[in-house]
């Protein structure tokens, strides 16, 4: 492979940190001349969705299909779509951002977000452990100052800090885990180090090192008991921010994962003596899908910011893609992207929503919703589709995601999952899940404001908002579409 | 007579331990920056050791990963003195007590 080769394989990433260099030139330009920071706001933008499509044609149109030595970077199918997926998030978080986020340094707010997602990019084509390290470690940085960009807001500072403080340990974790894996194969290509633990006997070292790197991904998707930082680090973040953390992060977080679990880690490790199967990943990912989900889900309950609720639930929908993840092996990753994928769109829409609304009252409070079928038709329906999408209502993409999810865990051979109890649980849970939702509809829907004035939505939101909701209506109406590539 | 890798092994279990110890114990942000430095640090010692002495000594592989962990370390330090300025403004602190207006 020569560097045309490669420079094709990158078009899209290089478009992006093109397209980055470009607006900062143009925001430090036009801070220089005095401007306003609304036309800011909207140049930069306007520049960041340039860079979207520019970069998702380039994934259509130039991408190779590319192999580097030691799995350094495979592109694959499924890797190009989720980085559609990813760039679709992005364009939604820059245009909620435009409306919503106070500050003076506009363009690094949209440069950062524009680096977050070229960790992500690598992420989600990569098979090396030294490349998913370094692009982990790239996303999440960018997300750190960007959860404290709001520098007149002291929970932004300790939003970001906290968000700061668990990812940094998190990361050491996973360092420490993959230094320990490197140590027992020699390799950093994800497929080597796969071959040869496969053959290994479970020795303490492997052990050891299949828990730290399960607890520093644990981290990192916000899986409970290691999910502490998630509400805080949603509440007090820019809006926008916590867009992007809990919808594009978790999608190329769990894509991630997935891939490295399921090709590098064997199910079952081998014992010396061959009498019985030594505990894996498996094990911990059951124990952390049945924390995540009654743990999240009943914290859930007492919530009165709908950002932190948002912020259980998503701890609670952890639990839920970790029985995909279970799943991978045997019957593939593509019930769980579905499910990433489709829990990402509704909920950068209901945090466009809280936004919008958060922009009007200064709140989010569940009061701030009272009424808001009569002050904003359109805001009300678009919140309906997000929030019966997370709960699983049909027709809604939620409700085939779960069912997809639910099938996948039913379908597997082996008893020694406790399959059966898993998905009673996600099951039952799940109808737990359906109080808080729909005390948030309450309120939208049933609840009368007397001094309730109308909420007037700026044209960006209106369209990210609409696009969201339709996206999630035509994802479960469709299911197949979206199922077959990826 | 203990192995050269042993001795690197307990060395650095020992170092990530202390690390994490100062991150749950501490109040102050700068020593819990320091915790999770050493931390990342314990898991250095491991790759130079596995590059060193390890069944696989030679390949280069661990030299690098060390090398980009360093780099990912410096990085994510600099963000976190950033952040600790950034509550020091707002509450002229860096005790980590001081920053709890988020509870539920």
């Amino acid at each position: 492979m020569n560097y045309g080769d490669l420079l094709r394989a990158f078009s899209a990433e290089t478009l992006l940190v093109l397209f980055a260099g470009v607006i900062a030139f143009a925001d430090g330009w036009l801070a220089r001349k005095g401007r306003a920071e609304q036309l800011r706001h909207q140049i930069a933008s306007g520049l960041l969705l340039l860079a979207c499509a520019g970069a998702g044609w380039s994934l259509v149109r130039v991408t190779p299909p590319c192999m580097l030595p030691d799995g350094m970077i495979v592109s694959t199918d499924v890797g190009i779509h989720l980085k559609g997926v990813i760039l679709v998030l992005l364009s939604f978080t820059g245009l909620i951002a435009a409306g919503t986020v106070r500050t003076h340094h506009i363009g690094e707010f949209y440069i950062l977000l524009i680096l977050s997602a070229i960790g992500m990019f690598v992420m989600l084509s990569t098979e090396n452990l030294l490349m998913a390290f370094v692009a982990l470690e790239l996303a999440s940085i960018a997300l750190y100052i960007l959860a404290g960009f709001d520098k007149k807001d002291v929970r932004s500072a300790e939003a970001a800090m906290k968000y700061f403080l668990f990812g940094g340990v998190a990361a050491a974790f996973l360092l420490f885990g993959l230094s320990l894996v490197y140590g027992l194969t020699g390799s950093l290509d994800v497929r080597v180090v796969g071959r040869s633990l496969s053959h290994m006997p479970a020795s303490p070292l492997l052990l050891t090192a299949t828990v730290m790197v399960m607890a520093g991904f644990a981290f990192k998707i916000a899986a409970a008991p290691f999910h502490l930082w998630a509400p805080d680090a949603y509440e007090g973040a820019p809006v926008s921010v916590a867009a992007f953390v809990a919808s594009a992060s978790k999608v190329a977080g769990f894509a991630l994962f997935v891939k490295l679990l399921t090709v590098g880690f064997p199910g079952t490790f081998l014992t010396r003596n061959g009498l019985w199967d030594a505990p894996s990943w498996m094990s911990l990912a059951v124990l952390l899908s049945v924390f995540s989900m009654i743990w999240g889900n009943v914290a859930a309950l007492k919530q009165k910011s709908v950002k932190r609720l948002l912020a259980y639930s998503a701890v609670a929908h952890a639990g839920y893609m970790l029985i995909g993840v279970l799943a991978a092996p045997k019957l593939g990753s593509n019930a769980l992207l579905y499910y990433a994928v489709t829990y990402a769109l509704a909920t950068v829409g209901a945090f466009g929503a809280v936004a919008a609304v958060e922009k009007s009252c200064g709140s989010d409070k569940l009061d701030a919703f009272a009424g808001l079928m009569r002050r904003s038709p359109f805001l009300a329906i678009c919140m309906a589709a997000f929030i019966l999408s997370l709960a699983g209502i049909p027709p809604l993409a939620g409700f085939f995601g779960k069912f997809y999810l639910f099938a996948a865990i039913l379908k597997m051979d082996g008893s020694s999952l406790c399959r059966f109890w898993l998905a009673g649980l996600a099951l039952a849970t799940s109808c737990v899940s359906l109080y808080y939702y729909l005390q948030i509809l309450k309120q939208v829907f049933v609840v009368e404001k007397e001094d309730a004035d109308t909420i007037g939505l700026d044209t960006p939101l209106r369209w990210v908002l609409g696009l969201a909701a339709a996206g999630v209506l035509a994802a479960g109406l469709f299911p197949e579409a979206l199922l077959r590539v990826l | 007579m203990i192995q050269p890798l042993h001795a690197c092994l307990i060395l650095s279990s020992l170092l990530f331990c202390i690390g994490l110890a100062g991150v749950l114990a501490r109040h102050n942000t700068i020593l819990m920056l320091i915790g999770v430095e050493l931390m990342l640090n314990a898991a250095n010692v491991n790759f130079i050791a596995f590059w060193r002495y390890g069944a696989w000594a030679g390949q280069s592989a661990g030299v690098m990963f060390a090398i980009f962990s360093i780099a990912v370390a410096a990085a994510e330090i600099a963000v976190g003195l950033a952040l600790v300025i950034l509550i020091f403004r707002h509450v002229r602190t860096t005790s980590i007590d001081r920053v709890d207006g988020m509870k539920g």
